[in-house]
């Protein structure tokens, strides 16, 4: 008899014959692996997590690897290690879909637990666990998320230029980074955004830092091109923009960094908070 | 029923100068989305019936997936777009949250929206069903959905990404779908497929419960015959079909990124099937949402947009596999004969034919793979493959015996 095995079978089955490189999954006390490690790339992750996909792609996704487990009865446990090419990138994914109220919990660089399912970042690394029909959830996967952070490479630090935005008004949480299409347009891009709230006035600040000034001038060309704004009033130093679809946003560029201000309408609050960034980045 | 054209009015703000902030005078803070500084235009809306829906729907419509900007869904509204398409497990429920947010500014009746929740996997070849969820957790997800929308219902709620047809009419979750149309928490229930797609459309339409299918459809699948066909069984049977992934990756050279598909041809080519009621391609930014609407104007394929859709086939960058043009004969410095192991990957992957992947294989006469000791591969594949990996992956299957692959 003819089998048909499709590509996700072949997948799994080529993954049997495959060394067993799950070293970075833990063993678990009452728990066995189950079937072996499971391996996506970019061309196959679709096969894994159907549309998800393509969020994890948009922030250069590499490579995922997924480990399940069984419990003694029927308990079952899943761990996904998705490595990405950048920690900003891993980053990215993560505050993508990190929620802003949550119980946080200490792994990683930062962490969450939600419903029998725990979440993490880690320099490259995107980590997701899930459990189903385990007693003391939490606890445990917060013990095998330690276990994998501790195997994984990198620090657990957020990317650094989140350290340029001010403090005052922050709204807790709301850190992120968008690594394509920002705002709604192909030319912004890597951009660090952060939302605040100041005497009932909400805004959001952004950071964008390429290698120099050209690429930021050609990002901007590109950008007034798209929104019909003339491309003379582009010089280093303070830009007023008024964007169609966003509304007014304010703009310091100084060589290679870009950082702004939008949806406020406070001109104080406008100076005070670029100008705070502009002096942490030492822009001119 | 919905005829799909917005009321929203234009909003009028006071222009800035480019002096700088020093000397700014600001007016009120933005008011979310609408054209602002522009005059709207109207752009023209096609539509079609959705189905025995008794919807209506530009064929134009939204995948919200791609897009974290709030203001391309109240642009894409305020240019007459319906339909928004979002799913319980699109970035972890922010999508769902950030579709609630735009919509729940708007009339009920101004929008159509959807989301998807997945059911359990079934494995055809162990005949197993890999268990992760139930009707319980099927309807807490539903439940948890509406709450991150604002909403009490949806229009239309989908079991998520059906392989089979299994899948597609797995009984408890299908009991499940239809409780929660019962008590008006959805319109109307369907099921999409991005994989095996005539199969699952197949089941949707026997299982005479359906009312939607949303399915993957585009000019590059291998199989878009048999979509199409399944597509027309579908819709004169009475279900509304709704196609995504239709502008099919974007790009026909993967790895260099240099050859972009026409996406408006592209979309356009998928609405050449009448039965195709909407599509929800997915734009993430501004410009993609204008080109994909432009397409309204004028549905018919150009000569030029023709041509521009056979580009791959002509430049051997057609398609997910090697097409055989021969450019890297001769390219890598191990002398692997790297057309024949892409035949091997081709035979393997694209055709589930693991015997002649392997037969293919061996007919290349490798006793070892040299890929690993090369720390950049000098193969230049014209259509963009990585020719590296797909060579260390397809080299794996001389490792499975041959009564695995029968």
């Amino acid at each position: 008899m003819t089998l048909l095995i499709n590509l996700f079978q072949l997948s799994i089955m080529l993954s049997i014959f495959l060394p067993n490189n799950d070293s970075m999954f833990p063993d678990i006390e009452g728990y066995q692996k189950m079937g072996k490690l499971e391996i996506y790339n970019p061309d196959n992750l679709y096969d894994c997590i159907n549309g998800a996909a393509d969020s994890y792609l948009k922030y250069d996704f590499e490579e995922l690897k997924l480990l399940r487990y069984k419990g003694n009865t029927d308990q079952f446990l899943k761990i996904e290690i998705y490595k990405h090419s950048t920690n900003a990138n891993a980053f990215g994914i993560y505050s993508n879909e990190r929620p802003l109220k949550i119980n946080w919990v200490d792994v990683g660089a930062q962490g969450y637990y939600e419903s029998k399912i725990l979440n993490f970042y880690k320099g490259q690394y995107y980590v997701k666990l899930m459990g189903y029909k385990i007693d003391n959830i939490e606890e445990l996967l917060l013990s095998v998320a330690n276990k994998v952070s501790d195997y994984l490479e990198g620090d657990n630090q957020f990317p650094k230029l989140l350290e340029a935005f001010p403090e005052e008004g922050k709204i807790d949480y709301s850190e992120q980074y968008i690594n394509r299409n920002f705002l709604g347009y192909k030319s912004l891009a890597e951009a660090f955004t952060v939302d605040y709230k100041v005497d009932d006035k909400e805004f959001e600040m952004f950071l964008i830092k390429k290698n120099d000034a050209n690429i930021c001038r050609k990002m901007l060309e590109d950008y007034f091109t798209s929104i019909k704004m003339d491309k003379e009033n582009i010089k280093e130093g303070k830009i007023q923009v008024t964007d169609p679809y966003q509304g007014e946003i304010s703009i310091i560029w100084n060589n290679n960094i870009i950082v702004g201000v939008i949806n406020c309408s406070d001109i104080q609050l406008i100076k005070k908070y670029l100008g705070f960034m502009s002096n942490k980045l030492k822009m001119n | 029923m919905n005829s799909g054209i917005n009321k929203l009015g234009r909003r009028n703000f006071i222009k800035k100068g480019m002096a700088g902030f020093a000397t700014l005078t600001v007016g009120p803070s933005i008011l979310h989305g609408s054209l602002l500084n522009e005059e709207k235009k109207n752009p023209k809306i096609v539509t079609r019936k959705l189905g025995n829906t008794g919807l209506e729907l530009p064929v134009v419509s939204m995948g919200v997936m791609n897009a974290d900007n709030p203001n391309l869904l109240r642009a894409a509204h305020d240019k007459g777009i319906v339909h928004f398409d979002t799913a319980h497990g699109y970035q972890r429920g922010k999508n769902e949250e950030m579709v609630g947010k735009v919509l729940k500014d708007m009339e009920r009746d101004s929008f159509i929206v959807s989301t998807k929740i997945p059911g359990n996997k079934f494995d055809k070849k162990s005949g197993e069903w890999k268990i992760k969820t139930d009707a319980e957790d099927f309807i807490e997800k539903m439940e948890l959905s509406l709450e991150r929308l604002q909403m009490d219902y949806v229009d239309i709620l989908y079991l998520h990404a059906r392989s089979n047809k299994e899948e597609a009419v797995e009984p408890e979750i299908l009991e499940a779908m239809i409780k929660l149309k019962e008590q008006g928490k959805t319109r109307f229930i369907g099921v999409s497929s991005h994989r095996n797609e005539p199969e699952v459309i197949q089941a949707a339409i026997d299982s005479k419960v359906f009312d939607i299918v949303l399915t993957a459809y585009n000019f590059k699948q291998d199989h878009f015959e048999s979509v199409g066909k399944a597509i027309e069984d579908a819709s004169k049977a009475g279900l509304g079909v709704i196609a995504m992934k239709t502008q099919a990756g974007v790009f026909w050279d993967k790895k260099e990124k240099e050859n972009k598909i026409n996406m408006k041809a592209a979309l356009k080519w998928t609405l050449q099937n009448p039965h195709v009621h909407t599509t929800i391609p997915g734009f993430a930014t501004f410009d993609q949402m204008n080109e994909d609407i432009e397409i309204m104007e004028d549905l018919a394929l150009s000569s030029q947009e023709i041509k521009d859709l056979k580009f791959g086939e002509e430049m051997g960058m057609l398609g997910l596999y090697c097409n055989q043009c021969g450019v890297c004969n001769g390219q890598c410095h191990k002398d692997v004969d790297v057309p024949t192991l892409m035949r091997s990957y081709m035979y393997a992957f694209g055709y589930n034919n693991l015997l002649q992947a392997k037969d293919t294989l061996s007919s290349a006469g490798l006793e070892e793979l040299p890929c690993d000791k090369c720390e950049e591969c000098n193969v230049n594949c014209k259509a963009g493959f990585d020719v590296k990996a797909k060579l260390q992956r397809i080299y794996e299957i001389q490792n499975i015996p041959d009564t695995f692959l029968v």
